[in-house]
């Protein structure tokens, strides 16, 4: 037997769609599959539009995704003109016009051996908000790399990047080495035997690949929608920018939808999503349906990203789903022609993802008073039994739900909850235990030093241009030292 | 003090735990300890004895013990305890065969690929290795050597947990001063009758033989199989798996002490269920769990006395059951936890485990005096859950086999699985694929090491892992072998170490 190589079973690979999906699944494959199966992405360059619905942030799980194809963070800086980010600012949200920072954190501390989440929660008038470095960072305009030793307030704090998702695009693309792309017009699926699929241009020309991946986006090529489909208008626009606000994008409600601002080094991206389209409006307007396909892997063929759950990016779950569904797919690589085993495995594990997604994404809306507008009516009417039982244990006393394959964790939902100003219903016995004066104190006294850290931290534009002045002159010494 | 927001529901001031086992004692410390303004009634009989399940436990333990504020050396000295660093598996994949499940991880991971892709990728080509090789615990444990894990996560040496083997009888006893100590009362007594609440159906009071009696808000039934409150009173019901488990009798005895004293459990499969083997300081513990189908009581006796390898120093005990959970483990204002809630055969420690779950749970979802509807749909769910995943992982012993040298072994050559565990087996065998539970008592290493143990071996390995030149793998994994190898001549004998920590009981004799 031959020691070293493994004679694949599939030997090519037809990634479909131009945009961020199809590169970020390209660049992946590329270090996971054997050297010898041929990739190519198959598409039209996408509409900026179409990968604006991924989101224009980050969250942290990247800097290990980008270590993992070698693309460090003075690149990833260079290339995309990325800032960063601590997470979504929501503002004016809801009845209660709830202003919070959905901020990124590591898992939040005990505070008397019970989750500090908990305690807060039982607490009328206090809000996590004081106690996260990073969402008072946030608010403050600040910014600096977490802390090296562990025990400093700094090191909790987690962070991902503000960027535009089309430059991440391309610079997935030009990592993507020794993948073959090929400029396509539309694109459509026919079925060629049981379970076996193949994919055709307008003039019949068959494209030829033992294995298909649908990444084209809310355009998808195959349409695997369920019926309980929602209706969105999408705008977009991307204007230059002359320096950095808050390491946050910036989500308000309005009366009909709700908008996104992101700012990074080189463009204000502003989002706007909405239940129908507006009448009047400068920027491109699309309609998508938004919904999902719970067996995003058919035969030989795989929906991922927007194609296999197209939401909009109200949350940084679109990027955590289309990271997920990528990582996944190399996970499953077939081993065989016959993908059965493979296909139930995806299914499973993406509908459980695709659920703790969708159910984030609503949690922002379930139980909310908001106003009458299409948009907001269809949000509120979506519903899911893992959803109801979450928000029925938070709003009875302030218990969390574990899902297998969750996207997002304990820290995310507490600081969701407690940024809507959800309050559990009855007291919880374990966080009611030990003396609540004490605790007031310890709150009062960890929320004052977190402020004077956030005070000394450096405003976010002086922190980057320091940083990249620094790599500048780094990378120049590096060159004449080589030199 | 804040009480939610709704001012109509009040703290839960008193509880009654009926039974004072392992189960009811672990309650009442665990629940001392975490919620001290309970007032806290236990009830217990002498006449009626306990069970002791499960002398062998799970790493989880340490987490309970921590928790409690216990010290280890005092702990191990009062329950006669010793280090447990897995179980050994004699005869399941086939007669002959034996394998050590640890607490631990084997090998390390190449480029974020799991290790065990990595081995099945290096026997897939042709270069056989024992992956057990590659598991400090395992090596460790057969040398018969122990010590805590390193605290540098760099070092082979931390690559594991550990748990203990004890006395459980003598935990209960060590749980019940430190329960007493922190308020717990407890009342000697038999319960003969049960008030319930007409309408409601809620357990107010237990009539104990004595005239006494004991009022409570909330009441914890640690009674064992019969389940006097959850089932005698509440009728919550039973679900039986015996289809799956169907061992249904247990014969247990104690041994001598035999020298050396292992930090590990053996299992061993026979003609009609399995022998256990559980090391204490001062005696070892043995018992046949089988199947009345299969074998009976004085035939089940006699092979276990026939297999011990060391002289018997008790009378025989026979026990029952029938493996299943309650429909309800928390039913009205009764929570059944330990053998009341249900039981699945101490195979892989699990029942002391599922006592320690449904006592974090009971505290996360702790009821007031509204006794919310969402709290104990919560609990049985959490429960239930748990139940299910470990009841596939013991069922998986009984299947990834090739033995069908007796009834008992053909029952499950031609069982049904359930879709859960036969989806589980199908993705190991096509490609080393493991289920990736955010909760579950057993994770990926548990699962490779009984159906690697027991032969199940994957029929490729994914194409990330085939990427890997396959001569540098074996030169690594070569390395880690020689790394462990190295590393266990250097550490301490098991019973050494132990002393050297003052875990060491004295001998019955000298204490007074």
């Amino acid at each position: 037997m031959n020691s070293t190589s493994v004679k694949p079973a599939i030997r090519s690979i037809a990634i479909l769609g131009g945009g961020l999906a199809a590169w970020m699944m390209a660049a992946y494959l590329t270090r996971h599959v054997p050297e010898s199966v041929e990739i190519t992405v198959y598409g039209k360059v996408t509409p900026i539009w179409s990968d604006a619905l991924y989101g224009s942030q980050l969250p942290p799980e990247f800097y290990g995704f980008h270590a993992s194809l070698d693309i460090d963070e003075p690149t990833l800086l260079r290339r995309t003109d990325a800032a960063f980010s601590y997470g979504t600012w929501f503002e004016h949200w809801g009845e209660t016009k709830s202003d919070w920072i959905q901020a990124f954190h590591s898992p939040l501390k005990n505070l008397d051996g019970v989750p500090l989440s908990a305690r807060i929660a039982q607490l009328p008038d206090k809000s996590l908000q004081d106690l996260l470095v990073s969402a008072l960072a946030a608010r403050a305009g600040r910014f600096a790399h977490p802390h090296q030793d562990p025990r400093h307030p700094l090191s909790r704090a987690e962070y991902g990047y503000l960027i535009d998702p089309h430059r991440l695009a391309e610079l997935y693309k030009q990592t993507a080495k020794g993948v073959a792309h090929k400029v396509t017009g539309a694109l459509e699926v026919v079925e060629s035997g049981e379970q076996v699929y193949a994919v055709q241009l307008g003039d019949g020309t068959r494209l030829d690949a033992d294995l298909f991946i649908d990444a084209s986006g809310a355009d998808r090529v195959m349409r695997p929608l369920s019926s309980a489909a929602r209706s969105l208008s999408i705008g977009y626009t991307s204007e230059p920018n002359a320096a950095l606000e808050h390491a946050a994008t910036k989500v308000a409600a309005t009366e009909t939808s709700w908008t996104s601002d992101t700012v990074t080094r080189a463009a204000r991206l502003k989002l706007t999503v909405s239940g129908s389209a507006p009448s009047q409006s400068k920027s491109e307007i699309k309609s998508v349906q938004a919904g999902r396909t719970q067996t995003p892997w058919r035969g030989n063929y795989i929906a991922i990203g927007q194609a296999a759950c197209t939401l909009e990016p109200l949350t940084v779950a679109p990027m955590r789903l289309l990271l997920s569904d990528v990582q996944r797919v190399a996970e499953l690589f077939p081993v065989s022609t016959d993908m059965r085993i493979e296909a139930r495995e995806y299914n499973r594990a993406a509908a459980e993802a695709q659920d703790n997604a969708l159910i984030f994404h609503f949690a922002h809306m379930a139980d909310l008073a908001l106003p009458n507008a299409a948009y907001w009516t269809d949000a509120k009417a979506w519903s899911h039994p893992n959803l109801e039982r979450l928000l029925r244990q938070y709003s009875e006393r302030g218990a969390h739900v574990l899902y297998d394959n969750a996207l997002f964790h304990p820290a995310d939902w507490a600081i969701l909850h407690d940024g809507l100003r959800r309050k559990p219903r009855r007291a919880d016995a374990l966080a009611s235990q030990g003396d609540p004066k004490l605790h007031a104190a310890q709150i009062q006294h960890m929320s004052k030093a977190l402020q004077s850290i956030v005070q000394k931290m450096p405003p976010h534009q002086a922190y980057m241009t320091k940083l990249l002045d620094y790599l500048e002159r780094t990378q120049q010494a590096g060159q004449r030292h080589v030199g | 003090m804040m009480q939610g927001q709704d001012n109509t529901v009040k703290p839960i001031t008193s509880v009654c735990i009926l039974g004072g086992g392992t189960a009811g004692w672990m309650t009442a410390a665990g629940l001392a300890a975490k919620l001290p303004n309970l007032s806290i009634t236990l009830i217990e009989s002498e006449q009626i004895g306990t069970v002791g399940v499960g002398e062998a436990t799970l790493p989880h333990i340490r987490f309970f013990n921590q928790t409690l504020g216990i010290d280890e050396a005092e702990f191990m000295r009062a329950t006669r305890a010793t280090f447990k660093m897995g179980i050994e598996f004699v005869n399941w994949g086939r007669l002959g065969d034996a394998y050590l499940h640890p607490f631990g991880d084997f090998g390390e991971p190449v480029d974020g690929i799991a290790f065990h892709h990595i081995w099945n990728r290096q026997r897939l080509s042709g270069h056989e290795g024992c992956l057990f090789d590659y598991s400090y615990p395992v090596v460790s444990a057969k040398a018969g050597r122990f010590h805590h894990p390193d605290p540098d996560p760099a070092k082979i040496e931390s690559t594991f947990g550990y748990a203990y083997q004890f006395d459980s009888g003598r935990y209960a006893q060590f749980l019940r001063r430190y329960a007493e100590k922190r308020g717990v009362t407890r009342v000697e007594g038999r319960v003969v009758s049960v008030e319930q609440d007409p309408s409601s159906g809620y357990v107010t009071r237990l009539q104990l033989a004595d005239s006494q009696s004991v009022e409570a808000e909330l009441f914890i039934d640690c009674s064992g199989f019969r389940g006097v409150l959850i089932e005698g009173a509440l009728k919550a019901g039973y679900e039986d798996w015996s289809e799956w488990l169907p061992c249904n009798r247990a014969v247990a005895v104690a041994s001598e002490s035999l020298e050396p004293i292992l930090p590990f459990t053996r299992a061993t499969a026979r003609e009609a269920g399995w022998q256990w083997r559980i090391p204490l300081q001062h005696r070892t513990g043995n018992g046949y769990v089988y199947c009345s189908d299969f074998i009976d009581d004085d035939a089940a006796r006699d092979a276990l006395l026939s297999a011990l390898d060391s002289a018997a120093i008790s009378e025989p005990k026979h026990l029952r059951f029938t493996t299943g959970r309650r429909k309800k483990f928390w039913d009205a204002n009764v929570v059944a936890i330990g053998l009341s809630g249900g039981f699945l055969e101490p195979l892989e420690s699990t029942s002391i485990h599922l006592i320690q779950e449904g006592i974090t749970a009971l505290l996360e979802l702790f009821p007031d005096s509204s006794f919310a509807q969402s709290d104990r749909d919560e609990y049985n769910a959490r429960m239930g859950f748990d139940f299910r995943r470990v009841r596939d992982f013991l069922l998986l012993h009984y299947v990834a086999t090739e033995r069908d040298d007796s009834p008992m072994w053909r029952h499950f050559q031609s069982l049904t699985l359930p879709d859960s565990l036969g989806e589980i087996i199908e993705s190991w065998m096509h490609r080393g694929r493991l289920p990736n539970y955010q909760r579950s008592i057993f994770l990926p290493p548990s699962w490779v090491a009984v159906m690697a143990g027991q032969n199940l071996l994957p029929k490729a390995s994914p194409p990330d892992a085939d990427r890997l030149p396959v001569e540098a793998l074996i030169t690594r994994s070569n390395k880690i072998k020689a790394s462990i190898q190295t590393a266990v001549k250097t550490a301490p004998e098991h019973m050494v170490y132990l002393e050297g920590m003052n875990a060491k009981a004295e001998p019955e004799g000298a204490m007074a």
